[in-house]
């Protein structure tokens, strides 16, 4: 170990630049985690033109059947934070990878047609 | 969990890694990546999770029993005794239907299947906890008094339910001493990131392209197609299981652990043998060790030893028939080696080594992908030229996905050393030095952001399909 630390010196990143690079994966992780904690909600994605799963039931059956973690991952990918954004940058991902737009391009919605999706108010 | 789902990147690991930073008291960190990792594995499983459990403690008393009776016959009785329950928990959960089946088919009896949900992570677990009480007894490794850090040691989330395959003995002493350096988790950091650019893009894109081209029935799929699906299934399970031990590996690091290498570039390997070598160093090392050593190695019917070893490298992969034909297929290019071209092949040229063992590789992924059989008779079909050159579909599908194509063969090779070499002349100066952390700062920013939009952009896939 002291001996490959001696060779390897150079190519180390100083302490500084170690530091960086945990602050920048720490920060977004935790900035991110603390956002989806504490914003409210959205019900309904413009987008996509349906309505965004809720914060599942918390019940012990639901736990211990695995139910209750698999609805829960469906509610948090539905309601993550800047979502629409990130699925801007998936469908530009999409296209460069597959030709394909990716699911955000595929829902074209006209302005007077949302109030009545799903009886919810969307604005 | 899996490592590349929100979840796990914005709920579980950042609580994770505040509670584990919060003391540098080795006791309170170990009791908190124990609570994680039984959380982790709970998430998806929580009826098993107790399975896990008995399994270490057949393995915690075992060590206990084999160590006390050091010397005696018993000691060897005790060993034998945790080998056999712990496989059993094995044989059970994931062969037995399999087991019955073939009984079935084979005496035309009609033994019920017990469908038991496959338990997350059995297969690499079960042996971990193996190499703790083998090694114990070949006095490698000290008995464990603590059962929570033989707990530990199993249940790790960064290693438990797809590897890389770590011994007790990799990770003895980091159980109770450990330190973490800022340059180590910076390390770690990087390692994880690449591993999830790897997994969501090139990963996830060359799977859907193999799933297109070589997904459904295989009657009537060209040449062409048969093999570009192939080839992107190729990339797909490098690119997949690569990619998890690098989040291992990564997390491990973050954590203070050293956790075993296990890939190094196998599609860049000159024979079969060297590729082995490469593809799944823990698993492949496990079965010399714990498997081929014992039966009598090199020494006594080696080649009997290598085709037992080969058969259950394919069973342990699957409890289907495919598998085992897949380790047979490796059994016999492997003895072809070793005994008839392998000298041949170290003095042909270059171009021919590597050709050869793609070929058989690529190939060798056929067996086991097409878990149906007719399935895979047609494959065969197809990559001689029974069905046509190419059809339009598959040629438009080739030429969507070309991008992943394209990345992932210049991603296999080995481009890490090349950087690392690179950047280790510009890092002598002070700038250059500046320009790297930089570089990789960003790195972890853009794999960051790349990976959370394609997990965001999946999620409402299968909803596409109900509403449209």
């Amino acid at each position: 170990m002291y001996i490959r630390t001696k060779t390897k010196k150079d190519v180390t990143p100083s302490k500084a630049g170690a530091f960086f690079i945990i602050l920048a994966f720490v920060g977004v992780i935790i900035t991110l985690f603390l956002i989806s904690a504490f914003d409210t909600d959205k019900t309904v994605s413009q987008k996509e033109n349906r309505a965004l799963k809720q914060r599942p039931k918390f019940t012990v059956s639901a736990v211990l059947d695995g139910k209750y973690f698999s609805e829960f991952e469906e509610y948090y990918q539905d309601t993550f934070p800047y979502r629409d954004k990130f699925l801007d940058i998936n469908s530009k991902i999409s296209k460069a990878f597959s030709k394909t737009q990716g699911n955000s391009g595929m829902v074209i919605v006209e302005k007077q047609e949302k109030d009545d999706f799903a009886g919810q108010n969307i604005d | 969990m899996v490592f590349s789902s929100l979840v796990f990147l914005y709920i579980f690991l950042p609580l994770c890694l505040v509670f584990y930073f919060l003391t540098k008291n080795i006791k309170i960190r170990n009791a908190v990546l124990l609570v994680f990792s039984l959380a982790f594995y709970a998430y998806g499983e929580p009826k098993y999770i107790l399975l896990m459990i008995s399994t270490v403690l057949v393995d915690y008393i075992g060590g206990l029993l084999v160590d006390r009776y050091r010397g005696k016959v018993l000691s060897k009785l005790f060993l034998f005794l945790s080998v056999v329950i712990t496989l059993s928990s094995l044989a059970l959960f994931k062969y037995s239907d399999f087991f019955a089946q073939s009984l079935n088919l084979a005496f035309s009896l009609n033994i019920k299947s017990l469908g038991l949900a496959l338990p997350i992570g059995i297969s690499f677990y079960t042996f971990q906890a193996l190499t703790y009480v083998v090694d114990v007894y070949r006095g490698k490794v000290r008995v464990q008094d603590s059962f929570f850090k033989l707990l530990l040691y199993v249940s790790m989330f960064p290693q438990l339910i797809a590897g890389p395959i770590v011994r007790y003995s990799d990770v003895e002493r980091q159980l109770s001493s450990r330190t973490v350096t800022l340059k180590g988790a910076s390390d770690g950091i990087l390692r994880f990131c690449i591993g999830l650019i790897k997994k969501t893009i090139i990963a996830n894109y060359a799977g859907e392209l193999s799933t297109k081209l070589i997904g459904g029935d295989m009657n009537g799929v060209s040449f062409a197609g048969a093999w570009i699906g192939i080839i992107a299934f190729t990339l797909q399970i490098y690119f997949d299981f690569s990619a998890y031990s690098d989040m291992a590996i990564g997390l491990g690091k973050i954590f203070g652990f050293d956790f075993p290498e296990n890939f190094r570039y196998p599609y860049c390997a000159d024979s079969v043998n060297d590729f082995w070598r490469r593809w799944h160093i823990t698993l492949s090392s496990f079965f010399r060790d714990y498997v081929y050593i014992p039966l009598g190695g090199n020494r006594k019917h080696w080649a009997f030893n290598m085709l037992i070893v080969w058969v259950l490298t394919g069973f342990w992969h699957g409890a289907s028939y495919n598998y085992i034909l897949w380790g047979l297929y490796y059994f016999f290019f492997l003895m072809l080696e070793k005994i008839y071209i392998g000298k041949r092949l170290s003095r042909t040229s270059f171009v021919i080594k590597h050709i050869y063992t793609l070929l058989v590789v690529v190939i060798g992924w056929a067996f086991f992908y097409f878990e149906d059989l007719a399935n895979l008779k047609n494959f065969f079909r197809a990559i001689f030229f029974q069905n046509g050159f190419s059809t339009l579909t598959e040629k438009t599908v080739a030429q969507n996905y070309i991008a992943v194509i394209i990345i992932g063969i210049i991603a296999s090779l080995p481009i890490a050393s090349i950087i690392k070499q690179f950047e280790q002349n510009i890092s002598a100066s002070k700038s250059g030095k500046a320009v790297v952390n930089l570089s990789i700062v960003l790195f972890v920013l853009f794999s960051l952001t790349v990976s959370t939009a394609s997990l965001i952009g999946d999620s409402y896939n299968p909803f596409l399909y109900f509403r449209f």
